[in-house]
C-alpha cells in the first residue's frame, strides 16, 4: 500500500497550465475534456471508458447481477495506508463480494472542490488505478463536477459497482443459523484509528495503517470451494459490533463472541484506550465477516490464510439460538456482557 | 516544561512529565489528559497482572 | 465470607465503565450491591455551563475547545455538536495543552477551553493556564467547571436516605490529592473508604477490602491502589492546583449545591476566566423534570428503575446527562445491562 503523500516517480503528473482545479473543469466544455483526456483516460482507460459515450454499454452476462453504490467523504483524504481513491475502489469491490458476486465494472463520480491541487487529484487517480488493477475490475464510466471553494471538502467520490453473482451462493443475513461460526480475516479497528491519527489535534502516533484492501481475490477462491456460506458483510462504519448487531436483528438469531479471539493490533489497542474507544465499534476497510456452518470453517480458514489479506483469519464467535437479536461476548475475564448497537457517530467522516 | 514521549500499548503521545521527576526512560507512568500524575510501581503492577491471569484461569476452569 | 448484605458505592466514571464492561457484578455474591455514584464529571456539569459554552461557540471570534465526551451532552436546549453544526468553531482535544497550541496558532481569535473534570484533570488545566500566563498568550481563556470529590461524598453520606455503607474512592483522583482528605470523612461517618484502581482486578480487590472491613466492623481509609497512589498524592501537582484554583461552593447537575464542591480561578489568574472576559452570567436553568438524574447520581435509584429508561430516554434521545455521557450510569446500563 502506498503511504500518503507519495506517488511513484515514474508517473509524473501530466503538464497542464492549471495547478489547481477551477470551476471550468466541471463545466462540460474544453477544460473538462482536457481533465479527462490528460488525467483520467491515460490511467484508467479501457475499451469501455475510451468509447466516449455518456455511459458504458456492457456485454451480456449469464446469471444474476449484483449492484452496489457508495459515496466517500473521508477526512483527511490522505492517511496512513491509503487515500480516498483506495477507499472508493476497494469499498465498492468489497460490497459486491458481500453479495456473493465477482466484481466487474465500476463507475466513478468525482465531485471536486475549486482549488483542489492537481497533484492531489493525480495521486488519487493513481491510487484508483492501482486498486482497480489489483482487484481486476474496470472503471467503465464516470463523471466530474466541480463546486465552488468552500462548498465541498476537497473531493467527494461516488462509486457504483456491478458484479456477477457466483451461481450456487445464497448469501443473506436471514440465512444466519444457530450452530454457524463467525470468521474474520484479520485485525479490527485499523482503519478508524489510522484516520484519527491523521487528524490534527489529537497528537497521536499510533503507527497504524488503514487496512483498505480489495478482498475479492481471496473470496473468489473461497466461493469456488464452498457454496454453503450464509452471510458475508464488511464491517465498515459501526465496526464489527454494529455489523453483527444488524445481522442478528435481520436473522433473529444471537451471536456470542469470544474476546480472547478478537485480533487487535497493539497500536489500535493503545490508541483506543487513550481515546476511550472500543475496537469493536471502530471502522474497518479491508475486513470481511464470514458466517457459515461450523463443518466447513476449517477448510475456509485454510483457504483464507493462504492469502496475504487473510493470514490472520480466525473464528471469533458463534451463532446461537439464545438471546435472539442480540450480540454478547465472553469477556477476557470470563464474564459475559452485551455488545450493544452504538447510537450516533462515534467518529465522523471515517469513510 | 519537561515533556516525554509515552507509549500506550503501541500508540505514542507526548506527555508532560514535570510532576513525576523520578520517572526515567523505560518507567511506567500513569497519565491523564496529557500530564503524568504518578510513577507506577512495576512490581506491584506485575503482581496485579498475575492476579488477573489467575482469576481468568480459575474462571475458565470453573466454567468448563 | 459475606455474612450479611452490603451496599457499596464507587464514585468514578472510569470504574463504573469497567464494572459494566466486564460484568463484574456477575462475579460478586448476591449480598453485595454496587451503586454507581456521581463519578462522571460530564454528567454533573451544570446545564447552564454548557449553555454558556454554546453561547461562546456561536461567537465568530471564538474557537471553543473541549474534551470529546462533552460534545454531545445537552445543556438546557441542545449540545456543542449542534452548535458546531450551526457553524460554531468547536474542536475536540485530548489534552488542555493542545488548546493552548490552538490559541497560539490562531492569534486573531479567542480560544476558550471548556474545563470539565475532577481533581485528576484540574491540574492539567492549571498547568495550561500557568503556561498561558508565563508565555503571555492573551487570546486564551477557560470556562471553568471543575469539581471535587470529597465534598460530594460527604453530601451523600449526610443524607438520611443514604444506603451507602462503604466507598470505592477514585484511584486517579487520589494520585493527585492523596488519601488525606478522606480520613475525616471515614471517621465522621464511620465508613470504610478504599482507594481503588480501574482494572477489573483492582475493583474486585477494592470491593473485597471494603467488604472485609464492613464484616469486621472497621472503618477508615485503605489504599488498594498503592502501585500508583501515595498517601501524600503528587505534591507538585497539588501545589500548582492550589496556586491557580481555589475552592468554592457550586452546583452539581441533578444534585444541587455542594458546599466547597468546586473550583474557581484565584485572583492572580482570574483574567483567564472566560465568563468574566465575555461578561456572561449563568442563570440556573430548568432541567427536564422527567429526568431523574439526581436520584441516579446519588445512588438512590438504579437506571433500570427509572420509568423513562430505555423507553423515552435512550442514548439517541437522552433526557439527561447520565444517558449521554459514555461514563454515565444510565448509558452504561443501557449499553451493557439493560437486558438483565
Amino acid at each position: 500500500m502506498n503511504d500518503s503523500g507519495e506517488f511513484a516517480p515514474q508517473c509524473p503528473i501530466p503538464r497542464s497550465e492549471y495547478e489547481h482545479v477551477v470551476l471550468a473543469h466541471g463545466g462540460g466544455g474544453r477544460l473538462t475534456r482536457q481533465l479527462v483526456e490528460k488525467m483520467i483516460l491515460p490511467r484508467l482507460g479501457n475499451e469501455f471508458l475510451d468509447r466516449d459515450h455518456d455511459g458504458a454499454v456492457l456485454p451480456p452476462q449469464e446469471g444474476e447481477m449484483a449492484m452496489t453504490t457508495d459515496s466517500f467523504v473521508v477526512d483527511p483524504i490522505f492517511f496512513p495506508g491509503g487515500d480516498i481513491g483506495d477507499l472508493a475502489l476497494n469499498g465498492t469491490v468489497n460490497d459486491l463480494v458481500s453479495c456473493g458476486a465477482e466484481p466487474m465494472y465500476i463507475s466513478l463520480s468525482l465531485i471536486l472542490e475549486e482549488g483542489l491541487a492537481m497533484e492531489d487529484l493525480w495521486k488519487i487517480i493513481l491510487s484508483i488505478e492501482r486498486a482497480s488493477s489489483t482487484a481486476g475490475v474496470m472503471v467503465v464510466t464516470g463523471d466530474t463536477k466541480v463546486v465552488e471553494r468552500g462548498k465541498g471538502d476537497r473531493i467527494f467520490i461516488n462509486t457504483t459497482g456491478i458484479g456477477s453473482v457466483v451461481p450456487g451462493l445464497r448469501i443473506s443475513p436471514r440465512h444466519c443459523t444457530p450452530g454457524d461460526v463467525v470468521l474474520i480475516n484479520g485485525s479490527i479497528g485499523d482503519h478508524g484509528i489510522a484516520i484519527l491519527s491523521a487528524r490534527d489535534g489529537l497528537g497521536l502516533e499510533a503507527g497504524v495503517k488503514s487496512d483498505t484492501l480489495a478482498l475479492n481475490r481471496m473470496m473468489s477462491v473461497v466461493f469456488r470451494h464452498r457454496k454453503e456460506i450464509h452471510v458475508l458483510r464488511d464491517p465498515t462504519r459501526g465496526g464489527v459490533a454494529g455489523t453483527l448487531n444488524e445481522i442478528c436483528l435481520a436473522s433473529g438469531t444471537g451471536i456470542l463472541l469470544d474476546e480472547n479471539e478478537l485480533p487487535v493490533k497493539d497500536g489500535v489497542r493503545g490508541a483506543c484506550e487513550l481515546l476511550g474507544l472500543d475496537p469493536l465499534y471502530v471502522a474497518n476497510e479491508g475486513k470481511m465477516l464470514v458466517i457459515l456452518p461450523e463443518a466447513h470453517a476449517e477448510e475456509v480458514l485454510s483457504i483464507m490464510r493462504d492469502h496475504e489479506e487473510g493470514m490472520e483469519s480466525r473464528i471469533i464467535g458463534r451463532v446461537t439460538e439464545d438471546h435472539p437479536g442480540m450480540v454478547r461476548m465472553h469477556t477476557a475475564i470470563g464474564t459475559t456482557r452485551i455488545i450493544d448497537m452504538i447510537s450516533g457517530e462515534q467518529l465522523p467522516r471515517i469513510c | 516544561m519537561r515533556m516525554a514521549r509515552v507509549r500506550f500499548g503501541e500508540a505514542v503521545r507526548e506527555i508532560c512529565i514535570q510532576w513525576v521527576p523520578e520517572a526515567g526512560i523505560g518507567d511506567y507512568i500513569l497519565a491523564h489528559v496529557g500530564t503524568a500524575l504518578s510513577k507506577v510501581d512495576e512490581e506491584d503492577a506485575a503482581f496485579m497482572l498475575e492476579a488477573l491471569r489467575e482469576m481468568v484461569l480459575n474462571r475458565t476452569q470453573s466454567n468448563s | 465470607m459475606v455474612t450479611s448484605e452490603h451496599t457499596l458505592m464507587e464514585i468514578c466514571g472510569g470504574q463504573t465503565h469497567t464494572i459494566m464492561r466486564y460484568s463484574l457484578q456477575e462475579l460478586l455474591p448476591e449480598e453485595i450491591t454496587l451503586i454507581h455514584g456521581p463519578g462522571c464529571p460530564v454528567c454533573v456539569t451544570p446545564a447552564e455551563n454548557i449553555d454558556a459554552a454554546i453561547t461562546l461557540a456561536a461567537d465568530p471570534r471564538v474557537i471553543l475547545v473541549s474534551f470529546g465526551d462533552m460534545l454531545r451532552v445537552p445543556g438546557s436546549r441542545d449540545d456543542l455538536l449542534s452548535a458546531k453544526a450551526r457553524g460554531g468553531d468547536v474542536r475536540m482535544v485530548y489534552s488542555p495543552m493542545d488548546a493552548l497550541e490552538i490559541a497560539r496558532k490562531n492569534p486573531h481569535k479567542e480560544t476558550i477551553f471548556f474545563g470539565v473534570g475532577f481533581e485528576t484533570t484540574a491540574p492539567a488545566v492549571a498547568l495550561t493556564i500557568r503556561q498561558a500566563h508565563m508565555r503571555a498568550i492573551v487570546n486564551f481563556s477557560v470556562l471553568v467547571s471543575h469539581v471535587r470529590v470529597p465534598p460530594a461524598m460527604e453530601f451523600l453520606l449526610s443524607s438520611s436516605t443514604s444506603r451507602v455503607e462503604g466507598f470505592l474512592a477514585a484511584g486517579h483522583v487520589c494520585t493527585v490529592m492523596g488519601t488525606g482528605e478522606y480520613l475525616p470523612i471515614a471517621e465522621k461517618y464511620r465508613v470504610p473508604i478504599v482507594v481503588t484502581g480501574f482494572e477489573p482486578v483492582d475493583i474486585l480487590m477494592g470491593i473485597r477490602e471494603s467488604i472485609r472491613m464492613l464484616e469486621e466492623e472497621r472503618h477508615g481509609v485503605v489504599n488498594a491502589y498503592s502501585r500508583a497512589v501515595r498517601p501524600e498524592g503528587n505534591p507538585a501537582a497539588k501545589q500548582l492546583l492550589g496556586e491557580v484554583f481555589e475552592v468554592v461552593d457550586c452546583r452539581w447537575r441533578g444534585i444541587g449545591w455542594i458546599p466547597l464542591g468546586g473550583f474557581m480561578l484565584t485572583e492572580a489568574y482570574r483574567d483567564f476566566d472566560a465568563m468574566i472576559r465575555f461578561g456572561l452570567h449563568t442563570e440556573q436553568s430548568d432541567e427536564n423534570i422527567v429526568c431523574l438524574a439526581g436520584e441516579i447520581l446519588t445512588g438512590r435509584m438504579i437506571p433500570t428503575e427509572c420509568p423513562a429508561f430505555s423507553v423515552r430516554c435512550t442514548p439517541e434521545k437522552p433526557l439527561g446527562a447520565p444517558m449521554v455521557s459514555p461514563e454515565g450510569a444510565c448509558a452504561a446500563y443501557f449499553r451493557y445491562g439493560r437486558h438483565r
